[in-house]
C-alpha cells in the first residue's frame, strides 16, 4: 500500500477515533470504577493514577486526542483558499501546539506518580 | 396568481443583484420553468435563464427555488406549497445574467477526472462484456446529468476553489468502478490529495439537492477507501 499525506492522515483520523473511544472506556473503568460499589473519591482516583500503566494509558489518550483534534483543525483550515496556501506553516504550528499540550498534560500526570506538590 | 420574486443581475451593468416581482396565473400542474416561460413571453422578455430539454434530462435549468437547488422543469409550483416563489441563481457560482451562472469551473473539474472509459486491452471481437452485478454498482452514478446542483450546494466547493466537487468525484467513481475500465490507478491518483475525495466532510448537502436522487457521498467514500488501500 502506498499512501500520500492526505489519504494517510484521513485514515489515521479514523483509526485514532476508534482508539480514543476504546482507550477512554479503559480509562473510565480503571480510574473510576475498578473498585465497583466503592464511593468514587479523589484520594482513590489519585492512588490509582500512581500506576505506570494508568500513566501510559492516559498519555496515549492525550496523544490520540490531540492528534485527532488538531488534525481536524488542519482539515478545516485546508477547506479555505486563503488558509490552504499556508498548509506547511499551519501544519507545523499545529505540531508545536500539540507537542506543547502533550508535554503539559504528561507533566500533570507524572505529578501523581512522583508526588510533585 | 402566484408571485415570483426573481433575482436580476447583469454582470455587465449592475453592481448588486436585486429582486423583481412578477405575478403569474396559477395553472394546474405548471412547473417553475413554464412560469418562467410565461414571464418571458408576457411580462418581461429580458429575463435570462438556461433551459433545453424541459424533461429533467439536460440539467440546464438548475437554479435555487425557495431556498433549495432544484431543476425548474422538474419542480411543480403546487408541490412548493407556497403562493410566493423566490428564485435565484445557483449559489457559489459567478452570475453571468439573472439566473444564468458561469459553469466553467464545474466543467473544468469534470474534465480533470477523465470522464470517459479507458481500456487498453485488445478490442474483443464483440463488445466488452459486463455482468448485471457489475453494471448495478455504477447504475446510480450513470444517471448524473451534470446539472451542478450538488456542486453549488457543496460547502467545500464553495470555500475551496480547487476541490473537485461531488459531481466530478461521482463520475470518477462511475469510471473507477466500471468493470471495463483499466485505468484504475490513474483515476485514484487524480482523486487522491488534499483537493480530491479527502476534502469531502460527508455533509450530504449534495445528496439532498440531486434531482436524480444520487448520493455522491457514497461514491466519494468508496473512492477514499480505494485510495487508502490501493
Amino acid at each position: 500500500m502506498k499512501y500520500n499525506k492526505s489519504s494517510l492522515l484521513w485514515l489515521l483520523q479514523r483509526i485514532s477515533a476508534v482508539l480514543i473511544f476504546s482507550a477512554l472506556g479503559a480509562h473510565i473503568w480503571k480510574v473510576h470504577y475498578v473498585e465497583l460499589g466503592q464511593p468514587i473519591l479523589y484520594a482513590g482516583v489519585a492512588l490509582r493514577l500512581k500506576d505506570v500503566m494508568t500513566l501510559a494509558l492516559d498519555s496515549s489518550i492525550l496523544f490520540l486526542g490531540l492528534f485527532h483534534g488538531l488534525n481536524g483543525v488542519r482539515m478545516v483550515a485546508l477547506d479555505y483558499d486563503f488558509l490552504k496556501k499556508h498548509d506547511r506553516l499551519i501544519s507545523w504550528l499545529l505540531v508545536i501546539v500539540g507537542a506543547a499540550f502533550f508535554i503539559l498534560g504528561v507533566r500533570g500526570l507524572w505529578a501523581f506518580l512522583i508526588n510533585i506538590k | 396568481m402566484v408571485t415570483f420574486k426573481i433575482a436580476r443581475f447583469d454582470s455587465d451593468k449592475d453592481k448588486e443583484p436585486r429582486f423583481q416581482t412578477y405575478e403569474v396565473p396559477d395553472e394546474k400542474e405548471m412547473s417553475v420553468l413554464e412560469a418562467l416561460f410565461y414571464i418571458v413571453e408576457n411580462l418581461d422578455g429580458s429575463l435570462a435563464f438556461r433551459y433545453s430539454c424541459r424533461g429533467a434530462v439536460c440539467g440546464s435549468c438548475a437554479m435555487r427555488i425557495n431556498g433549495q437547488n432544484r431543476l425548474a422543469c422538474q419542480t411543480l409550483i403546487k408541490k412548493l406549497g407556497s403562493t410566493t416563489i423566490t428564485i435565484s441563481p445557483l449559489p457559489h457560482l459567478p452570475v453571468q445574467k439573472d439566473l444564468m451562472v458561469d459553469m466553467e469551473s464545474f466543467f473544468a473539474k469534470y474534465e480533470k477526472i477523465k470522464p470517459y472509459l479507458i481500456n487498453n486491452d485488445p478490442i474483443p471481437d464483440k463488445e466488452f462484456k459486463q455482468s448485471f452485478k457489475e453494471r448495478a454498482e455504477i447504475d446510480e452514478m450513470i444517471n448524473c446529468i451534470l446539472c451542478g446542483n450538488c456542486y453549488s450546494a457543496c460547502t467545500m466547493a464553495a470555500t475551496n476553489s480547487d476541490y473537485l466537487g461531488p459531481a466530478a468525484l461521482t463520475k470518477a467513481y462511475r469510471f473507477y468502478a466500471d468493470s471495463r475500465d483499466t485505468a484504475k490507478a490513474e483515476r485514484l491518483r487524480i482523486i487522491d490529495g488534499e483537493d480530491g475525495a479527502f476534502r469531502c466532510h460527508t455533509l450530504f448537502n449534495c445528496a439532498e439537492v440531486c434531482p436524480k436522487n444520487i448520493v455522491p457521498t457514497y461514491s466519494i467514500q468508496k473512492l477514499k477507501g480505494a485510495a487508502c488501500f490501493k
